[in-house]
């Protein structure tokens, strides 16, 4: 029996009917509402690829069951990109070449996000420690972490220009 | 889904649950009641346990946003740490961290941070998983837990934890505080990981040394994790007796007792993080860093 499931996705409420509230939150949002841009990697809460913002924290997506999002805030990677253009954080990894295969990059922008929300002026040691939080297998994170500083910088920039 | 074990590709789809959202503790209690309910709080357990394919309860009751249930309240003579207390918000208390620090370093030593946002520390304890770092610190500690159902409560020590009935719940926490001019507490948890982060424990062990107001010892404790039964409270009778007689706090030969004892009683499980031989040793080397660490913050006045 579906149940409903009422929360805000992405600055919008939806409702949905949901089949089995104890399913993840990885599977709904790409197997239920097509929003792949959230990659399944480990699927056991490592790996980092499937990272969300629920209420401006960072979580694995591939741990959170979906019966526990009533009336909380999720926050995908398709929710960055606005009609101004791509979010610093997004703006930052392209600028540095900060991916290779580009599997793990939803993963990280969507963590450098959440640090940004919650701290715009993080410290070396805080982005090292988030960008310790998502695997990539390619890069080495040398460009990675060139990313986020320059995402720090971006982001400083921009609350500049909107004063 | 991607899997690479071969045992996971013959198992169907798996079936749903019914998750039930009580909005306090008395009604989360009447849900249990019936007995055939399973807890959930941050629900990383559970979602584990659907992931591996392991059978999962059919009714799950969701406790992990009950109000009251995610504050730390202090006495003159304890800590009480409520059950929905996420273990990074544990992690992060200076207050637990002045008093135990045993504590926070093993909260702080789950998995990764983010995971540590969604784990509770009732969760953490509930699962009754041996590797668990909280419940080593906790059982060095002497902690005990509130448990209730709907009709009583009572007090378990962590190593009793699997006589929880499906039916209760834990509440909260209990850290025993000393009094400072009853001497000092130092406390220490040590983890050996083999790749270095981010995995269980092969070796995780808690140890506390009580000093008296002249700065002999009067109590030691260790508690071993990731061993058969665990977290295994170590047999250290004597040990403060002899310990205490040494004017200048705890020597060498107390603390490489305290070490073999814990070898000796414990049993490690041979598996991807090392032999049984080889975590014996392990036992051996991280229960003499944790006292010997424990015994610095007892000596200097701090991590009471």
């Amino acid at each position: 029996m579906a149940v409903p499931l009422r929360f805000r996705l992405n600055h919008e409420d939806v409702e949905i009917h949901v089949h089995d509230p104890a399913a993840t939150l990885l599977d709904l949002l790409r197997g239920d509402l097509g929003l792949t841009g959230t990659k399944s990697g480990c699927a056991i809460g490592y790996c980092g690829a499937c990272t969300v913002i629920v209420d401006g924290e960072a979580v694995p997506a591939c741990l959170q069951m979906v019966g526990l999002l009533e009336g909380r805030e999720v926050r995908t990677v398709e929710d960055l990109a606005g009609p101004g253009g791509l979010d610093p954080v997004q703006d930052a990894f392209v600028t540095c070449a900060g991916m290779q295969c580009g599997f793990c990059t939803p993963g990280h922008v969507m963590a450098v996000r959440a640090l940004l929300d919650r701290d715009p002026d993080p410290g070396e040691e805080e982005l090292r420690r988030t960008v310790d939080g998502n695997y990539c297998r390619c890069t080495g994170y040398v460009k990675i972490l060139d990313s986020a500083r320059e995402a720090v910088a971006l982001e400083r920039a921009r609350a500049q220009e909107v004063r | 889904m991607t899997t690479l074990d071969r045992a996971l590709e013959h198992t169907g789809p798996l079936e749903p649950s019914m998750l039930l959202t009580p909005h306090s503790l008395d009604e989360a209690l009447r849900l249990l009641a019936a007995g055939d309910a399973a807890v959930v709080a941050g629900g990383v357990g559970h979602t584990l346990r659907r992931h591996d394919r392991r059978p999962c309860p059919a009714t799950l009751v969701s406790v992990g946003r009950l109000p009251g249930f995610d504050t730390v309240t202090w006495t003159d003579t304890e800590v009480v740490i409520g059950a929905g207390v996420r273990l990074s918000a544990l992690e992060a208390d200076v207050r637990l961290a002045a008093a135990w620090p045993m504590v926070t370093e093993a909260a702080g030593s789950v998995a990764t941070a983010r995971i540590r946002r969604m784990v509770t520390l009732g969760g953490n304890i509930a699962a009754d998983d041996d590797s668990h770092d909280p419940p080593v610190a906790l059982a060095a500690a002497g902690a005990r837990l509130t448990v209730r159902d709907a009709l009583s409560g009572r007090t378990l020590a962590i190593g009793d934890i699997g006589g929880l009935r499906r039916d209760e719940l834990i509440q909260d926490v209990r850290l025993p505080l000393t009094a400072p001019d009853q001497g000092t507490v130092g406390s220490s948890f040590q983890k050996f990981l083999v790749r270095g982060l981010w995995e269980y424990a092969c070796v995780n062990v808690g140890a506390v040394v009580r000093l008296d107001a002249r700065g002999a010892v009067r109590d030691l404790s260790l508690a071993v994790g990731s061993v058969t039964g665990g977290p295994v409270p170590v047999d250290l009778a004597g040990l403060a007796e002899e310990a205490g007689e040494a004017a200048g706090g705890i020597d060498d030969r107390v603390i490489d007792e305290a070490a073999r004892r814990a070898a000796e009683q414990t049993s490690p499980y041979g598996d991807v993080r090392g032999s049984a031989a080889y975590k014996t040793r392990m036992i051996a080397e991280f229960a003499r860093r944790a006292l010997t660490t424990a015994a610095l913050r007892a000596a200097e006045g701090t991590g009471r």
